[in-house]
């Protein structure tokens, strides 16, 4: 079999069959149990609950998740030239230096600004 | 025969996904099918042997971009009595029909014109190995200028997101 069909075919076998039968299945053998003091926040010590769990979250994390997403989007990158590093030897080693370098003036422009102190 | 099984039901998988992203009226149940989409669309990548690309869909988009999207429903925060009462919607859901039946139309057109033989894959096509090479020996100074480029974004962020006094 191809690789091809094995990389589909595990994607809809795990979109299609794994996850709705696990979601299934723990559905009718999870236990269930109900009850005022079970289903209260904490069972003794705080007794008056403060705000909903469901909060607004600061903007901070955003701008955290878009630097997520630049230094995914470098990871990408080098796994086609970890594959084929072989080949290309110096000149590709070289290479990846100079891309990885110039996001390294990125990362070090965010230490700077602070972007990543949390108070 | 197998791999035109697998592409109904990835496709099948892809549609009910959009379906569930424009139809549930809770944005994280929107989300989520969302995520179903973009599974199954880099399933049926890896179906035209696009091996990086599938890999690709599922790190950035399945990955990262997901969680972008997740971000901004948690920073928003809907709750259900947030959202608006939308008694126009299959009026909007008629006219949105309508612009999209163009776009359709062209796609529609596009597949009737495709060729009937198949044309032979060329060795390693959309291998890892093999765009790795063509990368990072023909396309080199594309593949540096994507540093500048995510190095702009990267400022750009942090410049704009600076501005509204993140504290």
């Amino acid at each position: 079999m191809s690789a091809e069909l094995v990389l589909s075919g595990a994607v809809f076998i795990g979109l299609a069959l794994a996850i709705p039968t696990i979601m299934v299945l723990t559905a009718v053998f999870g236990p269930r149990s109900g009850g005022e003091a079970k289903n209260a926040p904490y069972e003794s010590g705080i007794t008056q609950v403060v705000g909903m769990a469901d909060q607004k979250f600061s903007v901070k994390f955003y701008l955290l998740a878009i630097l997520f997403l630049i230094f995914d989007i470098e990871a990408v990158f080098m796994y086609p030239w970890a594959v084929s590093l072989r080949e290309l030897g110096v000149f590709g080693f070289i290479e990846m230096v100079v891309f990885i370098l110039l996001l390294l003036t990125g990362l070090i422009y965010i230490l700077k600004k602070g972007v990543l102190n949390w108070r | 025969m197998l791999a035109t099984y697998l592409f109904f039901g990835l496709a099948l998988l892809a549609v009910l996904g959009a379906l569930g992203l424009i139809l549930f009226k809770h944005p994280m149940n929107g989300a989520m099918s969302f995520v179903v989409t973009l599974i199954s669309l880099a399933g049926l990548y890896a179906l035209l042997s696009a091996k990086l690309i599938f890999a690709i869909q599922l790190i950035v988009y399945a990955g990262a971009i997901m969680s972008l999207i997740l971000f901004i429903i948690m920073f928003l925060n809907i709750q259900e009595r947030d959202l608006p009462i939308d008694s126009n919607r299959w009026f909007y859901l008629a006219g949105g029909i309508i612009v999209v039946a163009p776009i359709a139309g062209l796609m529609i057109k596009i597949a009737k014109s495709l060729p009937e033989e198949h044309p032979e894959l060329i060795d390693g096509f959309g291998d890892v190995k093999t765009v790795g090479h063509l990368l990072f020996t023909e396309w080199l100074l594309p593949f540096e200028i994507v540093s500048i480029l995510l190095l702009v974004a990267l400022v750009g962020a942090v410049v704009l997101a600076g501005k509204r006094g993140v504290n």
